[in-house]
């Protein structure tokens, strides 16, 4: 799931297996329904886990909505919006979005954890914090990887990979080398700001060398890229 | 007055002396009218065409009072009709014969209407009634050719009211066919200029009163001058007597006098006082004289006759420069005249008109226009690089002869010129242009050209090209050819003219299986044993398969058609059934930027994909990690992977989200954390990935 833009607060992520896009915040939890609309009932609930607090319930009135079995990102983004507390709602390629009014990197986290709506609305219920450089899973640390979430349309799931080889200057004008250059610019950001794994921070603290395809232009950015499922 | 009756008392009177006293008045009344002398139509009785539809009868207007020359009054009321189809005596009125007519006359005669009849003692029927009445009378003349026939005569006992043309076929009668020519009205005078048809004395009066005013008025029947009297009167102031004549005969007696050399002698004249001249009383002839007199003096002088500055100038137009001449003194305009063209500025203001000639001609203006048109034109002759003179104005010395022997004698330059193009054009077997122009020896290789004429060197360069190549003609060269062969020419060395849309054989080599370069569609194909008829391809040997190698603009492929194919064999059958290909696809295959590099192993920018997967069996209670590698499937990315995402395609027991953990241009790995189970258990996760 290739990037197509970076800026200093978020990416916007193509999924390569099937094309659907996303807007992912930096610095904040997230999480992403499917693209509505929504077939839903009159007192369906979703249960939102925000950061650290306690699990918000929210249950959705067929008087609130113009069709219960027809509801639109828009409304339904206005109803969690209003409903749901140290979060924003909001609508990304007609899906609904809910990003974590936190910033802090071992705080910020978002997770639709249950409700009658959550598989309804296409919520993979996993807790999405914020983006990290380094993933550990279990004892294993990889100090270079920056998960994304799963695409919420068909579950494919894409990391970032920080790289230290060199790109050979004949593909240097490829959207390879140009993809490399602007991961490593956006892992060297959040480096910068903290936002390692914790495990892998000690090892982000001890490096004394960056990347050396690296794009000079972010921060502040924005980079742009071209998408890969173009033209051909 | 009538004669009177006097009967008297007691007398017994007799029917006679009744009558007779009756007789007496009416002879009375009858004197009484033929003494006035009113014979005829006194009122109406106007003879028309009948009304409304004319047939051969005519209407007579009433009331009409007609005296007969007896002094008889004939009166009737009104409007009549009277037969002109038959006369009076019952005879028909018709014309017998075509082209002929005859005129008839209808009169009205006085008649008496009798009635109440009485028994008289004699036992006889008396009318005691005789009223006064008319009649009718039609007679015709005789039939003549037309404009021939006479009238019938008048008539002493009746009155002529119009005489009616009949003619052959004729029937009816219209007003153009009737004449008053002949009526007998009252007063019928005829004279000259003026006649009189009247009825009633007034009328006949009033009709002469207005002759008299128009006379006397002068409106018309104004007299000539010759019918009046001049009586004569005093002569001219010659002396010329002016006798009684007419008026006339002195109005033209006076013009002949006057018009005549002696005309001024006649006329006096008196004196008229003046200086320095008078003239004493006279005739005009005398003043006339001494008036020429003195103006001949006054012209004769041959000096003093007047100061110029006594003589008006009445302002002219202005000069040519628009200077202008106003009104002014002869003097003052002498002297402007000469100040003005005496100044530099005096050429402008005369004018000059158009002045032919060739080659040049001077354009209406002023002397100043003309004076530098003329400078400009000697200054253009002399400054002349070309068509100074006609070539024919100027000689031309005699020349050296030609080559060849020609002589050029002394002749015009044109006539030079000409003779150049012609001894240079002419064709004559032995004795053409060719010949008479020199030509250097020329070295080259394998042929050079000795020193001679363009003709010698011509026949020589035929010779080499008839044994060279053309370009209508087959050659075989039996030696390696070089094209344009300059290194770093950026010509093309060889040049196929082409129809793109049209397949065309632009290089063949081989004997057997031979090979041969197609361009077509924008393609270049290298075609091995096979050949395009135009339509199909057909394989020069049946025993082998037939290749092509297409180079176009999207993607390069090699081809073979099996050598078990049918002659001959379409276009499509190159990636048919009987047929293997290998296309590299440059158009949808590859984004730009993007290289694929084909060595041992193939080098692409990516996306490349790969499958991996791992299964095993876990210990009770274990939360160890699975997780595994593999290379992409389609080659190497030129260096590590920036991305890489996973699709989890089966698992058991882990979190199923694997994340990557090392890669390198060959591939990833990637790992994933496991759930608890208090027994021993197998765990597993296969993947795709694609890396870029």
């Amino acid at each position: 799931m290739p990037l197509l833009e970076v800026t200093i607060d978020e990416v916007a992520q193509q999924c390569l297996t099937c094309g659907a896009t996303h807007r992912i915040p930096l610095r904040r939890g997230y999480a992403k329904a499917r693209r509505g609309p929504y077939k839903l009932v009159d007192g369906d609930t979703l249960e939102v886990l925000v950061d650290a607090q306690p699990a918000q319930v929210v249950t959705l009135r067929a008087v609130d909505v113009a069709q219960s079995a027809a509801v639109t990102a828009h409304e339904l983004a206005a109803l969690l919006a209003a409903a749901l507390a140290g979060v924003t709602a909001d609508v990304n390629g007609d899906a609904v979005r809910l990003v974590s009014a936190s910033t802090a990197a071992d705080v910020t986290a978002l997770r639709v954890s249950g409700g009658t709506a959550r598989a309804k609305l296409g919520f993979d219920g996993r807790r999405y914090g914020a983006r990290l450089l380094g993933a550990t899973k279990g004892e294993r640390t990889a100090i270079n990887t920056i998960e994304l979430p799963h695409c919420p349309e068909c579950g494919s799931k894409e990391c970032l990979l920080r790289t230290w080889d060199v790109c050979p200057p004949a593909f240097a004008a490829s959207h390879h080398a140009q993809h490399r250059r602007c991961v490593n610019a956006l892992a060297q950001h959040l480096r910068a700001l903290g936002y390692s794994d914790r495990a892998a921070k000690r090892w982000h603290d001890a490096e004394t060398a960056s990347p050396p395809d690296l794009d000079p232009n972010f921060p502040p950015g924005p980079l742009t890229l071209a998408p890969v499922r173009g033209d051909g | 007055m009538s004669s009177r009756k006097d009967f008297f008392d007691g007398q017994r009177v007799t029917e006679g002396e009744l009558d007779s006293a009756f007789d007496d008045l009416e002879r009375a009344d009858h004197n009484v009218v033929a003494d006035l002398g009113f014979v005829g139509v006194v009122l109406n009785g106007a003879v028309s065409q009948h009304a409304p539809v004319p047939d051969l009868t005519v209407d007579v207007s009433g009331p009409a009072v007609i005296y007969d020359q007896a002094g008889r009054r004939i009166f009737f009321s009104s409007l009549q009709n009277a037969n002109v189809a038959q006369d009076d005596n019952g005879v028909s009125t018709e014309v017998a014969t075509t082209g002929n007519e005859k005129i008839v006359s209808v009169f009205v005669r006085f008649d008496r209407v009798l009635s109440d009849p009485r028994i008289d003692r004699r036992s006889l029927t008396v009318f005691f009634r005789r009223d006064e009445g008319f009649r009718f009378v039609v007679a015709q003349g005789g039939e003549a050719p037309a404009g021939a026939a006479l009238p019938p005569p008048l008539r002493s006992d009746a009155i002529l009211l119009a005489d009616v043309t009949r003619r052959f076929g004729q029937a009816r009668v219209v007003n153009a066919d009737i004449s008053i020519a002949r009526r007998q009205d009252a007063f019928v005078v005829v004279g000259s200029p003026r006649s009189l048809r009247r009825g009633r004395t007034i009328e006949a009066i009033a009709d002469l009163l207005a002759f008299l005013n128009a006379h006397t008025g002068g409106s018309t029947d104004r007299h000539p001058a010759g019918s009046i009297d001049y009586a004569g009167g005093a002569p001219w102031a010659d002396g010329t007597p002016n006798p009684p004549a007419t008026v006339e005969g002195q109005l033209d007696k006076m013009i002949a006098d006057l018009a005549a050399p002696t005309g001024a002698p006649k006329i006096g004249a008196a004196a008229t006082a003046g200086a320095p001249n008078a003239l004493v009383a006279g005739t005009v002839k005398s003043q006339l004289d001494a008036l020429l007199s003195f103006v001949n003096g006054h012209i004769n002088r041959v000096a003093g006759a007047h100061a110029a500055s006594a003589i008006s100038y009445a302002g002219g137009g202005a000069w040519a420069d628009g200077v202008t001449n106003p009104a002014t003194t002869v003097e003052a305009q002498l002297d402007k005249l000469v100040a003005d063209l005496a100044a530099a500025t005096g050429a402008p203001k005369i004018g000059a008109a158009v002045a032919g000639g060739a080659p040049h001609a001077l354009t209406a203006g002023s002397v100043k226009t003309q004076l530098d048109q003329l400078l400009g034109h000697l200054n253009g002759h002399a400054n002349a690089a070309s068509g100074a003179h006609v070539a024919t104005a100027i000689t031309c010395a005699a020349g050296p002869d030609w080559l060849g022997g020609r002589p050029n004698p002394v002749v015009s330059v044109q006539a030079q010129l000409d003779k150049i193009i012609n001894d240079l054009a002419a064709q004559l077997v032995g004795d053409d242009g060719a010949e008479r122009i020199g030509a250097q020896a020329v070295v080259g290789t394998p042929s050079s050209l000795p020193a001679g004429s363009v003709r010698s060197q011509l026949d020589q360069l035929l010779a080499f090209t008839n044994a060279s190549a053309r370009t209508n003609v087959a050659q075989t060269w039996t030696a390696p050819q070089t094209f344009n062969g300059a290194g770093g020419d950026t010509s093309p060395s060889l040049l196929v003219a082409v129809d793109p849309s049209i397949r065309k054989l632009v290089l063949e080599v081989g004997v057997s299986l031979r090979h041969r370069l197609y361009y077509t569609d924008n393609r270049l194909e290298l075609v091995v044993n096979a050949r395009w008829t135009g339509s199909m391809w057909e394989r020069d040997s049946t025993l082998a398969f037939a290749a092509r190698y297409v180079f176009e603009r999207n993607d390069f492929r090699v081809q073979h058609v099996t050598g078990a194919i049918a002659q001959p064999f379409s276009e499509a059958a190159w990636e048919g059934p009987d047929a293997k290909a290998i296309v590299w696809d440059l158009a949808s295959g590859l984004n730009f930027g993007e290289t694929v590099r084909i060595g041992r192993e193939h080098e692409a920018p990516g996306p490349l994909t790969g499958m991996s997967g791992v299964e095993a069996e876990w210990s009770p209670n274990s939360t160890a990690n699975i997780g595994a590698a593999a290379s992409f499937a389609s080659g190497r990315l030129p260096a590590a992977p920036s991305s890489v995402t996973f699709t989890v395609l089966a698992e058991s027991l882990t979190d199923s989200s694997p994340a990557a953990f090392v890669a390198d241009r060959t591939g990833a790995s990637w790992f994933d954390q496991t759930l608890q189970r208090a027994s021993p258990t197998t765990k597993f996760m296969y993947v795709a990935f694609a890396g870029i």
